[in-house]
């Protein structure tokens, strides 16, 4: 059983997101149909371009130049998604990949990286240059994983299998990407059952693998490297809490994650928990504030 | 035991040939051979990890009769394909050919890239004046849910 979800819910949140009548309403509108042009394969304009022929407008997103609003659903239907020319993709999961800031060359770990939307992102920013490592361990979830890279034809990324709280140490990487397996409540404009609240027993059993994840994603740097953990939830045992878990086990530092949107700051404190001193460096996305899914991150550097 | 260089040259050279894929192109490009499969990338893996899959894309096969490129591999390739092109212009033709038809084609025998109104969407293989797709079961049942949504206004 994964108990009561009437015991707080979204509204314990009350007291933590900011204007909570506008929060409420975000979260009962449609998500906008956004998607991520590939521009290795090709310049924004000419796709916005295609698209319009094949009856898809566009609008361009001005903080996010490589990705273009939909007017309408469907856009992944085309023959210029298939061909790989972009990706279907939520504007809040941008974020993590630009607080990660990937440079052409570099070697960069993306530890969960299924369905594929973040890794094909660092691909991109990397220019194809440098090696990307995408792990994912369910067989089932690689599988979107490879189809999603073979669609976008990327060039610089090899796959592993590895449990990601075992990946091999032998490896250090410039820059790892923690995209945590989480409780998801911040797809609740997609889930509406996620508009309860996810269940406590799944938080906390998420809690519980995202401390493993930190910290093997943490120890897999190099010294000087960055660290980016998210999640696409709202519960601070996921969030916060994690990030001061690693804080606490390790020399981490907490690094602001300079993104060109409107979002709040992490918590200092959450119900009895009081958090090091710094969190607010961490991000909290809201659909009230970025029209988009929830989420959380943190940007981190080893010494 | 062959040597990188000379797996090197002989790809880029049979893209050349049968594609009119300029030197350039692939002057960023690592070939490694996995069993019968030669992948392209821009970036090779470390030895320590064990792989799911090779970075990059599988760019060929090796038959008994020479090279097979792959469908991934010539639409990444896309409009650098100058040569071997079998263009198609209708839908009911591309929908055709990925239904399993064959059609005429001008081309010699051999590995040709089908060109849908100027992009490439995979291989075909020609033989006695005839084309038909080569394009894996998956991406040709995707392919034809692309043709068959409806455009907007």
């Amino acid at each position: 059983m994964n108990g009561d979800r009437s015991q707080g819910g979204l509204s314990r949140y009350q007291g933590i997101i900011p204007d909570w009548e506008a929060f409420q309403s975000a979260c009962g509108r449609p998500l906008p149909a956004t998607l991520r042009v590939h521009t290795m394969r090709g310049d924004v304009q000419n796709l916005a371009s295609r698209l319009a022929r094949q009856g898809f407008p566009t609008r361009p997103v001005a903080w996010a130049p490589d990705f273009l609003v939909a007017d309408r659903e469907g856009v992944g239907k085309t023959i210029e998604h298939w061909l790989g020319l972009f990706y279907v993709q939520e504007l809040v999961q941008a974020l993590p990949v630009l607080a990660l800031d990937p440079q052409p060359g570099e070697t960069v770990l993306d530890l969960c990286a299924a369905p594929g939307g973040k890794t094909t992102h660092t691909s991109d920013r990397m220019e194809s240059r440098g090696l990307l490592v995408a792990n994912e361990p369910n067989g089932r979830r690689m599988q979107a994983l490879l189809a999603n890279l073979n669609r976008v034809g990327a060039l610089n990324v090899a796959v592993t299998g590895y449990r990601g709280e075992s990946f091999p140490l032998a490896e250090a990487f410039d820059r790892v990407l923690v995209d945590a397996p989480c409780s998801a409540e911040g797809t609740l404009r997609r889930e509406k059952t996620l508009r309860q609240g996810a269940y406590p027993s799944v938080i906390k059993r998420m809690a519980l693998l995202q401390r493993r994840l930190i910290l093997r994603g943490y120890d897999l740097l190099r010294p000087g490297g960055t660290l980016v953990y998210s999640t696409c939830t709202f519960a601070p045992e996921e969030n916060e809490a994690v990030v001061a878990f690693l804080l606490d086990e390790r020399d981490a530092r907490l690094e602001p994650a300079a993104l060109p949107v409107v979002a709040s700051s992490g918590l200092a404190k959450w119900e009895d928990a009081v958090f090091p001193h710094g969190m607010e460096a961490c991000v909290r996305v809201y659909p009230h504030e970025l029209d988009s899914g929830g989420g959380f991150l943190a940007r981190l550097r080893k010494p | 035991m062959r040597g990188y260089a000379s797996l090197r040259d002989d790809v880029v050279a049979y893209f050349a040939e049968r594609f009119g894929v300029d030197l350039s192109v692939l002057d960023g490009f690592l070939f490694v051979e996995h069993a019968e499969e030669i992948w392209a990338a821009t970036a090779a893996a470390p030895p320590g990890l064990s792989l799911a899959r090779p970075a990059g894309v599988r760019a060929l096969r090796r038959t008994e009769s020479g090279f097979k490129p792959t469908s991934a591999f010539l639409t990444l390739l896309g409009e650098r394909v100058r040569a071997g092109r079998a263009e198609v212009e209708a839908q009911e033709d591309l929908a055709a050919l990925l239904l399993g038809k064959d059609l005429p084609c001008s081309l010699g025998p051999g590995f040709a890239a089908i060109s849908f109104r100027g992009d490439i969407v995979g291989c075909g293989a020609v033989r006695e004046g005839r084309i038909r797709a080569l394009i894996p079961t998956g991406r040709k049942k995707e392919l034809l849910d692309a043709l068959s949504t409806p455009r907007g206004a």
